[in-house]
Formats: structure tokens, sequence, C-alpha cells
């Protein structure tokens, strides 16, 4: 081993423990909070798993498929036998790992993806494929960041225009490729009764967590606990974790926390596990997080799987719609509705105004922040744009713009 | 749930249109819904029939105006139009006892796992002014049969050439008849070989295609020139729809309005029929309801999106509660 | 058409008194109220002899039946002279069948001339007003009884009509039609319980005429007894037929053959996108 690889194996080694660090101490936060209750645990082990691969495998009992972004439907993978797990991580030691490659205005989120993956490279079972919907330019990156093996990645080319005909089909082409790929990579062949089921289970999840969300909408469940629910979402079967989630509802139904201080719309950039600084921050400054359009929250199950019939046609483009259509992400061009889901919770539910998370880097998400900005404050809606990255440098100042939010 | 008391509604309506005749049930001659008045002891008649009838049509009001025949005409016209008043789509979705037909198409399609053909937005664009096309056909030519000395053997001519109700309704009756050629002169067997070949073409296309006749149905029309004053009312609160495109999806009519209506309430377009298919796929709290006056008759709600599309629960899957 | 028959009917004259005397259909004319009003002239196939001699007594009798059933008996409508000629008009309020029947006589021949056919009369209420109730027609008058077709509205070329002659059948000398666009009359055989069947046949000019327009044709019976003459006519308003040219195998065919086209053409063409 040359000396270069040595440098390499000691950071690994100590960049390994600083994530273990990182992760524990997220976890004993949680932990040490008033509202916590043994109902929660079950999540935050979840939260664990990102960092111990095989025991995710041993636990989930399939072979696991990465993916990035939430448009590859989890539906066809499950339907197929195989795991999809989220890439994303919210890990800022593992960030480290790879910073030297990138650019330092990178997306954080994305170097701590390319570190997570450096430091299982030796010792953890690797993933059978990884899915890429082409979201952002980061993630377009993706392959060259990480030299995965192409044989093993599979590209969804993303349309970003979603209401037009020619963007609708080019996408239900992209479901079908990614069948065909899985179909060959995994060695089976997916059928329609298993996809339809598949649905089934997955739409009891999203019926399940419609109660989770009105429960927070209502102010009876504190944001940090709704995200750590979000954010284990598939770290275990997707059966287990559903039923989970009704010993949590009838938790909360039991014991509802009071909303504490004004209510809040959190909108932009991904927030993951270990990283929840903003959604506590928010909470020392006196407000709840009431409604979220987080990629990793609320807007993993947005829509619902309506087929029009259970064709295997008719399953794969409601699927597809679901996936496509639904989302509102800013990296595609006509996503003027991504308002209407802020304003549906500001008309229906206490929430005084709007903070905006922008992950340094995150250029779709700080782009469009400018543009809802102006449709709230023309709407006489308050709106506060928060730009920070994983780093804890800044907390104090954060706190301080949340504190004077607050006090409009 | 909503669809399962529209199929209870129209299969109530497709006997007592197809046979009521037979107990002394009659609806009248106005009913705007292909209710064929070719089938033998129907329940009630197409106004359609009405309207291009050389005794009931348009051309009797016009040309008798002022007299009791004029306004016997007219008062067809006025049934009709407080037909539509009162229930505006509904009698596409509900009760048109051809569309209930169609349906039966669809669902052995669906039983058989054939999937729907689909046709192409612009196609689908280019078919919308054919239901115009055919209510003009319908009004012209009989007011040439009154007035310019066209042939007699014109008469009723979307009915006889066109409407594909006209062969295949009086089946459920015992008639063949209507699947015939008629050789007793050149117009006949022209209007009979449209008749037969156009039906024999849409029973495909009926199969293929959700409510595929639906697409020309010059009856749409007459109806939807009445919406604006009808107490019927189909609404989206556009400001909140997060655009899914479940609404458009599941739409048997592959109507693309809802979806894309960004500004205005009203989203009665011209070629819904208020299955609300739409309303029953929407997962966002109050985005699409339909009105009566001021009464909500039924709204978007993600627990209804739940209950209509999650199966009940079985022994050894997940158990959620709602 | 009248005028038709009649030159066709002109070598049959004998006598002072026509041989043959027959109703034809006038023109129909619509009220305000939407009654109809359908004017009917006698004549016959001589028709400078049967002009409005005040010695020839004519006697019209009709019946209206609409949907509520039988109107009791027979109602009498009076014969006005009309540019010399026998005329008479019912006006009708509802949809009615309309039996009439005009009885006369001249010298030794007594004539009955019959016709029945449907009127639609479109006035919003209210029963047809007769101008005078009568009771039954005149006992042992020669007459014609056709038996209602159930199918039809119209009388129909094609169509086989069932006629029952009320009279002594055995006496009839002769029972014919007079038709247009027959030069001879056809002479038809009478059962002896005086049963008549008889199918008028197509005629390719109403074919191609409008579905309402009519052919007179006119059955004829002739019978002599006691010293008297009975000439008896019955007019059909012949319509084409509706049925007869209807071909179903035919038209079954093409609706199976677009069927299958259509299909062919769907599967091919539209159901896109073609994946699995």
């Amino acid at each position: 081993m040359d000396d270069n690889n040595k440098r390499r194996a000691r950071l690994r080694s100590r960049v390994r423990q600083e994530v273990q660090t990182e992760y524990e101490s997220a976890r004993r936060l949680m932990e040490a909070r008033d509202d916590y209750d043994p109902v929660w645990a079950y999540f935050l082990d979840l939260l664990m798993r990102p960092m111990d691969r095989n025991g995710l495998q041993a636990a989930v009992g399939r072979p696991v498929v990465e993916h990035l972004c939430n448009q590859a439907p989890y539906e066809l993978f499950h339907a197929m036998g195989v795991h999809p797990l989220r890439m994303a991580s919210g890990c800022f030691a593992a960030g480290r790992l790879s910073a030297g490659d990138f650019p330092v205005l990178m997306c954080p989120m994305l170097k701590a993806i390319v570190g997570m993956q450096r430091l299982r490279e030796s010792s953890q079972t690797a993933p059978s494929a990884r899915v890429v919907p082409t979201t952002c330019d980061w993630v377009v990156q993706y392959q060259q960041m990480t030299d995965a093996d192409p044989e093993q990645t599979f590209f969804m080319e993303l349309p970003h225009l979603r209401e037009s005909e020619r963007g609708q089909q080019r996408w239900l082409e992209q479901a079908y490729e990614l069948v065909r790929f899985l179909e060959s990579r995994m060695g089976v062949k997916l059928k329609r009764k298993a996809l339809a089921s598949s649905v089934q289970i997955f739409m009891r999840a999203w019926q399940a967590i419609g109660r989770l969300i009105e429960q927070r909408r209502a102010g009876r469940l504190p944001a940090v606990w709704f995200m750590a629910v979000a954010n284990s979402f598939m770290l275990d079967p997707i059966e287990p974790w559903t039923e989970q989630l009704q010993r949590v509802l009838g938790h909360v139904d039991a014991h509802p926390s009071q909303a504490a201080g004004k209510g809040v719309f959190l909108a932009g950039s991904p927030i993951l596990f270990p990283n929840f600084k903003l959604p506590l921050l928010i909470e020392a400054a006196g407000m709840t997080v009431l409604g979220d359009d987080l990629c990793t929250s609320e807007r993993i199950w947005p829509g619902a799987v309506c087929p029009e019939e259970n064709s295997f046609h008719g399953l794969l483009r409601a699927l597809a719609e679901r996936y496509h259509m639904a989302c509102i992400c800013p990296t595609f061009a006509d996503n003027e509705r991504r308002i209407n889901t802020i304003l549906g919770v500001l008309q229906r539910y206490p929430v005084r105004g709007v903070v905006h998370h922008v992950l340094k880097g995150c250029h779709p998400f700080d782009i469009d922040s400018f543009r809802l900005e102006r449709q709230l404050k023309s709407a006489g809606i308050p709106f506060l744009r928060i730009e920070t990255d994983y780093v804890e440098e800044d907390n104090r100042n954060i706190a301080t713009r949340l504190e004077a939010f607050a006090e409009i | 749930m909503v669809f399962k008391l529209r199929l209870i509604v129209q299969h109530l309506f497709f006997v007592l249109l197809t046979y009521g005749g037979r107990f002394g049930f009659h609806m009248g001659f106005a009913l705007p819904c292909f209710s064929c008045p070719f089938v033998m002891g129907c329940g009630g008649s197409c106004y359609l029939l009405s309207l291009q009838g050389n005794w009931w049509g348009l051309q009797m009001a016009l040309a008798n105006w002022g007299t009791v025949m004029g306004l016997q005409a007219l008062y067809y016209l006025g049934l009709f139009v407080l037909l539509t008043l009162a229930l505006n789509k509904f009698w596409c979705g509900w009760i048109c006892p051809f569309g209930t037909l169609q349906d039966w198409f669809t669902y052995l399609r669906r039983r058989l796992g054939i999937r729907e053909a689909q046709l192409s937005w612009s196609a689908r664009d280019r078919l919308k002014p054919v239901k115009y096309i055919l209510l003009a056909y319908m009004i012209v030519v009989p007011l040439l049969i009154a007035h310019a000395g066209l042939h007699y053997d014109f008469h009723l001519p979307f009915c006889r050439s066109i409407c594909p109700a006209k062969p295949l309704m009086p089946l459920f009756a015992g008639s063949t008849r209507h699947l015939a050629l008629d050789f007793t002169n050149t117009v006949t067997l022209v209007f009979s070989i449209l008749s037969v070949a156009i039906a024999g073409g849409m029973l495909v296309g009926m199969f293929f295609k959700e409510r595929f006749f639906c697409l020309f149905c010059p009856m749409l029309v007459l109806i939807h020139l009445l919406r604006k004053i009808s107490p019927v009312r189909f609404e989206k609160e556009v400001g909140a729809c997060l655009g899914c495109g479940n609404c458009r999806r599941n739409c048997p009519m592959d109507i693309r309005d809802v979806h894309e209506q960004k500004t205005d309430k009203a989203v009665l377009s011209e070629d819904c029929m208020l299955c609300m298919t739409c309303t029953e796929s929407c997962p966002a709290d109050g985005v699409l309801s339909v009105r009566f006056f001021k009464w909500r008759l039924f709204s978007s709600s993600r627990d209804y999106v739940a209950r209509r599309f999650i199966k009940p629960h079985k022994a050894g899957s997940v158990k959620v509660k709602v | 058409m009248a005028s038709a028959v009649s030159s066709w009917a002109a070598d049959l004259v004998s006598g002072d008194c026509p041989d043959v005397v027959w109703i034809t259909c006038g023109e129909q004319s619509r009220r305000t109220d939407g009654s109809i009003t359908q004017h009917y002239w006698l004549r016959s196939n001589s028709e400078n002899r049967l002009q409005c001699f005040p010695d020839l007594q004519w006697e019209a009798y009709y019946r209206l039946t609409d949907g509520d059933g039988l109107e009791e008996g027979y109602s009498r409508a009076p014969l006005t002279c009309s540019g010399g000629v026998p005329h008479l008009e019912i006006n009708c309020r509802t949809n009615a069948r309309l039996e009439l029947t005009l009885v006369g006589h001249c010298g030794g021949k007594h004539y009955t001339a019959q016709l029945q056919h449907a009127l639609f009369g479109k006035a919003s209420a209210g029963k047809h007003a007769p101008s005078e109730r009568f009771g039954e027609l005149p006992a042992g008058l020669r007459r014609w009884n056709l038996k209602p077709s159930r199918r039809n509205t119209y009388q129909q070329t094609g169509d086989t009509y069932h006629f029952i002659y009320h009279g002594n059948a055995g006496s009839v000398e002769s029972v014919s039609v007079l038709e247009k666009g027959r030069r001879l009359p056809e002479d038809l055989s009478l059962a002896r319980d005086g049963n008549l069947v008889y199918t008028p046949a197509h005629d390719p000019h109403l074919d191609r005429s409008s579905p309402y327009e009519v052919k007179e044709t006119v059955l004829l019976a002739r019978e002599a007894a006691e010293g008297r003459e009975y000439l008896t006519t019955f007019t059909l308003l012949l319509h084409r037929s509706y049925s007869a040219h209807l071909k179903r195998l035919h038209g079954c065919l093409l609706f199976a053959g677009m069927a299958v086209l259509a299909a062919g053409f769907t599967v091919i063409f539209k159901r896109r996108p073609w994946y699995r």
C-alpha cells in the first residue's frame, strides 16, 4: 500500500468515526427531547441504518437498488422483489470525504452521498443497481462523480416539461425502460398482479402518512418527529414500516402535543437526517412547522396512484404520472403549481409565514425561491429565505433571523 | 361510493328507457340523452329525433310560427331546455342508455385485460368539431327538405345515417331491422350503408376507447350551450390543485381542460359528462366539486381516494386505520 | 291519380249510371290549432255522370279511432258539391284512424265506396267534432271489411290484406283491382265465405318517391242480386313497402366487415405505445 492509499485509508477511518458520532449525537438529541416516546425508537433505529448497509440489506431481505430523487416509482422496485433505497444523505462528516474532489459551492447532499459511498466501498454490500432520474445539474453528474459501473446505473431521462404530451409520453417510456433495466439486472419478469399488489401496499402507506400529515397540520405532532418518520421511509420493508406508522398514529391520537408558537410552512431544499438543524432552530425560535414541501418529507407522497384501469399499462401509466406530474421539484420548467401546496396549507391551517430553505449550491430551489418570495409577499404572506448547508457555524445567525421572523 | 351509485342509476335508467314503454312508462320526446325511439317499447325519446322530425323539428317551428303547430314544436324545445337545465351533463354520465352500453364495452375490455387505445392530443382536438358538424347536418337537412325540395328520404338525417344507437339499441328489444340495408332507393341504401358501417366501426371504437361515441355526440353540444344558466356546476379550486394529472388520466373522455385550468373556477367543459370520475380520483381536498345551486353534491378528498382506490384489507397485509 | 284511374276504368261505363265509384284523397290542410282537415272527392269512371245531380242520393259515414279505442258508432258528414264533384272534408284533432264509407244509388245500381287511412292531428286536446252522430251503418249494406294490420300504420305495397265481403258472396260476379300503371283490371277470386286475400305488388315509382307518397288502388266487387247491381269499392292508399327492401344479411355482413376493419386499424395504429 503506498502512502497515498494509506492516507486515504486513515482519512476514511477517521471520517467513519465522525459519521458514527454525528448520527449518534443526532439520535441522542432526539431522544433527549421532552416529547420523546418509545414509539419513536423504531424510526430512530431506522435512521441509523444508512451507516450499516450490511445490516440494512439483512433487514429488508431483498436485493437493494439505490436511487436518487423521488421520481423512480417505489412500487416498481417492490413489485420486482428488490428494495429501493434512497441515496440521499444529510451527513456533514461524510461530505468531507469527497469535498476535495468537487467544487466548493456544490450541493452538500451530493457530497454527502459520494462520501457515504466511499465509506462503504470496501466493507459493505454493494447495491444491485442504481437508478438516477436526471433532475438537477448535480444529479446528472452522478456517474462522473462516483465512477459507478455504467452497466449497473440507469439514468431515467426526466422530461422537464410535465404538462406536455411529449413530456408525459417520454416519461412513460422511461418507466417502461426502467422495468426492462431492472428485469435484465435482476433476472425477473415484472407481473401485472405483483405490480397491482405493490400499488396497494404503497397506497396503504400513503393513506397512513396522510393521517400523520393531518395530525401535524393540526399542530399535534412536532415537525422533527414527522421528519424522522418521513426520513425513515424505505429504510425497512414497507409493510412493517406502515404498521409502525399505525402505532405512531395511535400514540399521537392519545398524546397530542400542543403546537407552540406561530405556525410556519417550510419550503425548499431537502432536509435529511442527521442534519435536522433547521427544523430544530425554527422550533427554538418559537415557531412550529405545520407543513412542508420538502422532497424528503411530505413530498415523498404527493398525489395518489389512481389507475384508470388495472392492466399493466394502466398501472404503469398511473405510477409514471404520479411520480412525474405530482412532483413539484423546481427542476421542472412548468412548476407554477408549486405555490398551490403552500397556499392550500395557508388557507386551511394557522400558518403565518413561509421559511424557505436553500441548500448552498442547490440552484433550482435558490432560483425558485425568488419567484416564490415575490408571489407570497404580494399576497401579504411573510417569507424568509435561509441559505445554509450542513455546517453548524451559522446556527447562531440563522436563529437570530428566525427569531426576528417570529416577531413579524 | 359515487361510482357505485352511478352504476345503479345508469342501469335503472337503461331498463326504464329501453323497456319502460312496455309498462306504460314514457318520459316524453325531448330527453337530452340517447334514448333511442327506434327501440320498440322504449321509455322515452331522444330530443335529436324531435329536433330533426318533420312534425316537431326546428323547421316546423319556423314554418308555423304563431300557430299551435309551431308552438308544439317549440314545446319540445322548451321541455328539452328545462330537462337540460335541471340535470345538465348528468344526462350523459348517469342516464344515457347508449352511454351505459358503451360503459359495458369498457368493462368487458378491462375484464379481458386489453388496454385502452390512446388518441394523441392533437387527434383528440381534431375530433372536437365533428359534433358541431353533425349538429349542423341535422338542422340544415330538414330545412332543405322543407324549403329547398330536397328528397324526403333525407329526413331524420342524423338518426338514419350516422347515429350508431339506431342499429344497436333496438337489438335490446330483439329487433335486427335497423341492421339491414335498405334497397328501396339510392338514398335509403346510402343512408343504411352509412348507418350500419358507422355502427360497426363505433362498436369496435367503443370497445377499445372508453365512451368513444361521446367524442362525436352532438347532444353534448346542445347541453353545453345551456351550462351557464344551469344550476349544475362543476368547479375547481385552481389555487389548490397540485397538478397530479389523475383527473386527466381517469377521464373517460380524455378531457385535459380540468387539469390544465389554472385561472377559471368553472371547469364543466364541452365534452364533460359529469361522471365525476375525475373528482373521485382527485386526492386534493375540495379541489374539484360538483354543485347544484349552492349545494355541494360531491367534492374531492384524500379520504375518498383512499376508500375508492385501496382495496379492503386482507389477512396478512397491513391494516391501515382511517 | 284519380283521373288516371278514371281513364283506365272508362271502358267499364254502361247505361246512365257509372259502374265504378270510389273515394280519392284530396289535399290535407293544417289548422292553426294543429288539427288536420282532410278533403275527399268522390270519383267515378265517368265523371260527367257523377255530378251533383239532386237525384243522386249519397250518404257519408265515418268514424275515427284514436289511441283511446273505438268511438261509439259512426258519424255523418255532409257531402258538398265542389266544382261539380261530390266532396267532403273531415277534421281530425289527434292521431287517429279514419274509416270512411259513402253509400249511394243510381237507377238500379247501389254504390258503396270505402276508404281507411291514418290522420295525424296535432291539436293539443279535445275530441273530434262530428257534424252529426249516427249509430251504425245501414243494415244489409254491401261493404268490404279490412282486417286491421297490427304492424303498419300505413297501407303498403307487398303487404297481404285480408278482406271480408259483407253481402252475398255467392252472387258476386267479379272482384277486380284498378291501379295506376295497370291498364286492365286485375281479377281476384272471392272465396265463398266472402274472404279475399290481396297482396299489392311493389311499385318502382313509389320506391323512388317520398315515403309519404301514396298510390290509390281500388278494390271493386260487382254483385248482382234481386235485379239490383251492387258496386262496392275500397280504396287502398298504398305507400311503398317499409320492410320488403330491407336486406338483413347484407347489413350484418357490412356491420361485421366494418367491425373487423376498425379492429384491425385500432390494433395496428392506435393502441400505442406498443411496448408489451
